[in-house]
């Protein structure tokens, strides 16, 4: 077998690290807990993403039980509508859908949501024998700046830069040590 | 099947990034196993192969599949989770002795510029060691089994996405370190004797089993998300913790024990054999040919056969990747007509703008010299030399009636001796600049349209009475952009074999010869060292008699490495050429440029500019600017270099003179430079792409070919930048300080002085390019005024 330039120290380490750094993209539609309560028939649970909530894309998902059972509800239509803190900006109103949903139990709704402060969510349940209406506060904090965003993507040359420069200064450090 | 068993099985993922970077690995992956069998490597089994696929499976099912979705409803899916990420996906993959096959497979280029000194450094080396070691890596291990278990760090894992892919993350790091011991990969060495391997199982084993036991027979819930979500199934929160716990308990025991057997088997088989067989230290020594069974003979017996092959015969010298080997395209772009074509079509474009321009509507988002030049064509030109280099040039619409010139007009002046050099093209680049912003020409088609007449007519002249290309060497702003951005480019026209050079007797290439035109820019193909100067017009590749001119790829960086080495000469584009003080002040003027130009449109410098005409009382605008410009592209650069030339001197304690040293270092500019001007003009692209669906359709409703249509002119106006534009920028910039930091220490190196010297020069530089991506990443923060657009809602 041809010998290789070098001896293969450990690429692996490296290789691996982008699939640790990758494997975490991955979260459930979910998040926290912020209502649960009967309604109707039902038992109804709702998630909000992320966490802590700010400025931006927001994910609601709601799961919907049959209260005798908990068994998940199927024929239920779930409405929300986001009132803004400003309350001359105008209210978005989404229907929540499974298709938008990870976890099929779930049903899903997407928003933006443009401003930090008190929102008021409207969720209305419909099903066949009637809806039901309720009103909880959701409360957005402030955005966390952009430098924050993007921080991971600055400090990223910095860990070969650094490694770089280890390598070189021990390497001159060698160079000056008086030999024997 | 119930809802909730139903609703379990189609609760996929599909996270694209994950997916690719699993691809991408399994692809390298069987690229160096495919090439390592083909040197008869037999450790490489088809096995192998498997085991890397079923690892690389193992963690997209675990952080794909319905468990993901379901682990923040479930402990027990959580779980199996955690199992398949400490337990199951690790072994798999050192089983799959993945370090050899994953270097070898990597492109040659990524092999050799950046994994192999990468592997080298001391750094790396001495943390790959230090995680070798089985105390290291134990405790590694347990610890993040236990602190994630503590209630406070697993709600926080389930309240916040960061710290839950850190959770994920840490699990699956700290589970490869545990279980590289355990397997010890090929080709690495063990740092203990094996022995060890068997209480470090045990010991794993009993602290997973004080876990597990404490999961499985607590009387409250550890986790208090558990008892707020919704419960399936009828499992309480409680009897969830417990089934997690007993899971955990029989796969972990499960994996601790296969793994000890097969280790105490290996040790068993290993003083079952004669001392020559080899030891625990150094088990790939090979055995005598006859011990071994005739499968295995014969393989080693082919291994022998190649080595003694590999050690008569020279290895033949690669030749590096080729466009124009390349079935179709490669053809297509050595013919002249091809050329042609493209610069008629972009004479076609070309006259559409000044169309436009001239007759249309003055509204700059809806007429095409008011979008068309300013956001698509810069935006493009800069991807493509990013990409494949100077393509441009190749279809430039203004030497395309280059012929025609050289018959009407004399066609065979010298250009004048004082002018062949780069200043000439240096003062036209600071005035565009300045016309640029004094006169917004990015905001008058009326502007722009005569902008490009004037364009064709100078080029018209100067080729017409001038001998060459003139025009594009010592006149041509746009080719000066074109040459810079092309420095950093992978692609270079240059010879496949040096060799044949040498021994050419013709030159075609430059003198041109019986198969066509020689290099009109005086490029020596031998002699080349980069992409300045060169058009890419291939006369040069089709002149060759040899067929010995290619475009060749190239490590980006390469050529400004090259521009270190090797005397100042005469000819252009060879080695040292770049130390002339002309094309110093080109590559300085253009790199401020970069920051200058970005700059003056975000909202704080716009501001300022307004802020100080007032103070100063300037009335006359373009002459305020016209002061800002001189001292933003040439005195602050140019005092600032001198500056750091002199700290740079102090520390080195060298003799050279002070302009010498800024001029050699200019050249460090370069890639961050050019991260600036692809970042910038991709985020004009980017951003405002769809105003030629506004302008052509209203161009094509003016001449009653279309109809006007609202929706099209909902087109022009300014929409929110994507989420992932600004982390692109940052990448862009990324990289750029990357390349820059490298060249000014290669720069540093390059006078033979001691690593100490070379790191002390290379200090002041490295904080001026680090203040300069710092200046970088502060323009790209700051809101951004989207020019050539309408605002929302007009």
């Amino acid at each position: 077998m041809k010998r290789m330039p070098i001896r293969a120290r450990s690429p692996a380490w490296i290789l691996f690290a982008v699939i640790c750094a990758t494997a975490g993209e991955v979260f459930a539609d979910g998040g926290r807990v912020i209502f649960t309560d009967q309604m109707g028939g039902y038992r109804i649970t709702v998630f909000a993403e992320p966490i802590p909530l700010r400025p931006g894309p927001l994910d609601l998902s709601v799961f919907a039980q049959h209260r005798e059972n908990l068994q998940p509800a199927e024929n239920v239509r779930i409405d929300f509508t986001l009132q803004p803190p400003d309350r001359s900006l105008p209210p978005h109103a989404v229907a929540a859908s499974r298709q938008l949903a990870t976890n099929r139990l779930f049903q899903a709704a997407k928003f933006e949501v443009s401003t930090a402060g008190r929102w008021e969510v409207e969720m209305v349940i419909t099903d066949p024998s009637g809806s039901w209406r309720h009103t909880f506060p959701l409360t957005v904090a402030a955005p966390r700046g952009t430098l924050w965003d993007v921080a991971p993507w600055i400090l990223l040359p910095f860990f070969p830069i650094a490694l770089f420069l280890g390598g070189e200064i021990s390497r001159a450090l060698r160079e000056e040590k008086p030999r024997g | 099947m119930s809802a909730n068993s139903l609703a379990f099985w189609t609760s996929w993922r599909l996270d694209t990034g994950l997916l690719l970077t699993l691809l991408l690995l399994a692809c390298i992956y069987l690229r160096g196993w495919q090439r390592l069998r083909r040197r008869g490597a037999v450790r490489f089994g088809p096995w192998r192969l498997a085991a890397f696929g079923g690892g690389l499976a193992t963690v997209w099912f675990a952080l794909q599949s319905p468990l993901e979705p379901f682990s923040s409803l479930l402990l027990q899916m959580h779980m199996i989770q955690h199992v398949l990420l400490m337990f199951v996906a690790p072994p798999l993959l050192w089983l799959a002795d993945p370090e050899l096959p994953l270097l070898v497979g990597l492109p040659r280029f990524l092999r050799r510029s950046v994994a192999v000194p990468l592997l080298r450094e001391p750094v790396v080396r001495g943390i790959g060691h230090t995680l070798a070691h089985p105390a290291v890596a134990w405790i590694l291990f347990v610890v993040a089994a236990w602190a994630w278990h503590l209630p406070a760090f697993y709600e926080l894992a389930l309240s916040s996405e960061f710290w839950h892919q850190i959770e994920h993350a840490s699990f699956f790091a700290a589970a490869l370190v545990f279980w590289r011991v355990v397997i010890a990969p090929y080709p690495s060495r063990a740092t203990l004797e094996r022995w060890v391997v068997l209480p470090y199982l045990l010991l794993a084993g009993l602290q997973g089993t004080a876990l597990c036991a404490l999961l499985t027979f607590s009387d409250r819930v550890f986790y208090p998300h558990y008892n707020a979500v919704p419960r399936l199934w009828n499992i309480s929160a409680l009897d969830d913790q417990a089934i997690a716990g007993a899971m955990m308990w029989a796969l972990g025991s499960l994996a601790y024990l296969l793994a000890l057997t097969l280790v105490t088997v290996e040790l068993w088989q290993k003083s079952a054999q004669p001392q020559w067989a080899g030891d625990s230290v150094h088990k790939t020594r090979p055995r005598p040919v006859r011990a071994l069974p005739p499968s295995r003979r014969r393989a080693e017996q082919r291994v022998t056969q190649l080595r003694r092959l590999e050690q008569t015969q020279t290895p033949p010298v690669r030749e590096p990747w080729d466009a124009l080997r390349l079935p179709m395209l490669g053809s297509l772009l050595k013919k002249l007509a091809f050329r042609r074509t493209l610069q008629v079509l972009l004479f076609a474009l070309a006259a559409w703008i000044v169309i436009d321009g001239l007759l249309g509507p003055q509204a700059t988002a809806i007429n095409l010299a008011g979008v068309t030049p300013w956001i698509h064509w810069r935006g493009v030109l800069v991807i493509g030399l990013l990409v494949a280099g100077n393509l441009f040039c190749m279809a430039c619409p203004f030497t395309l009636p280059r012929g025609l010139a050289k018959k009407i007009l004399p066609g065979n002046w010298n250009w004048p001796l004082p002018l062949r050099n780069k200043w000439l093209a240096v003062g036209l680049l600071v005035l565009f600049f300045w016309a640029y912003e004094a006169f917004a020409l990015w905001d008058s088609p009326w502007w722009t349209a005569w902008i490009v007449i004037g364009y064709f007519v100078a080029s018209f002249a100067v080729e017409g009475l001038f001998r060459g290309a003139a025009f594009c060497k010592y006149v041509c702003p746009i080719g000066q952009f074109n040459f810079f951005q092309s420095l950093v480019s992978p692609l270079q026209v240059t010879a496949r074999n040096p060799s044949v050079c040498h021994t050419c007797q013709t030159k075609d290439c430059i003198r041109g010869g019986p198969q066509g035109n020689g290099c009109t820019m005086d490029l020596f193909v031998p002699n080349k060292a980069s992409n300045l100067d060169c058009t890419f017009c291939l006369d040069c590749v089709r002149a060759c008699p040899e067929d010995n001119v290619g475009l060749l790829a190239f490590v980006p960086s390469n050529q400004l490495s090259q521009a270190t080495a090797g005397p100042v000469t005469a000819r252009p584009g060879g080695t040292g050429w770049w130390r002339r003080t002309d094309v110093a002040a080109l590559l300085l003027v253009l790199s401020s440029a970069a920051f200058v130009n970005a700059a003056w449109m975000v909202e704080p410098v716009v501001q300022l500019e307004e802020k100080w005409i007032a103070v100063l009382q300037f009335s006359n605008r373009p002459l305020f600017i016209a002061l800002g410009m001189v001292l933003a592209l040439l005195v602050i650069p140019v005092v600032l270099m001198l500056a750091v030339a002199a700290l740079s001197r102090l520390l080195s304690q060298t003799r050279t003179e002070l302009h010498k040293i800024a001029i050699q270092y200019t050249i460090a500019l370069v890639p961050l430079a050019a991260a600036m001007w692809v970042a910038h003009y991709a985020f004009h692209l980017f951003t405002s792409a769809g105003t030629i669906v506004a302008a052509g359709n209203r161009f094509l409703a003016d001449w009653h070919l279309a109809t006007l249509s609202p929706a099209a002119v909902a087109c022009a106006c300014c929409g929110e930048a994507a989420s992932w534009i600004l982390p692109v920028e940052v990448v862009c910039l990324d990289v750029g300080l990357c390349l820059a930091l490298l060249i000014a220490y290669r720069v540093a190196r390059s006078d033979g002085s001691s690593r100490r010297t070379a790191l002390l020069a290379w200090t002041p530089w490295a904080v001026l390019l680090v203040t300069l991506f710092a200046i970088g990443l502060w323009i790209f923060l700051q809101p951004m005024q989207m020019r050539g657009t309408l605002e929302l809602g007009v």
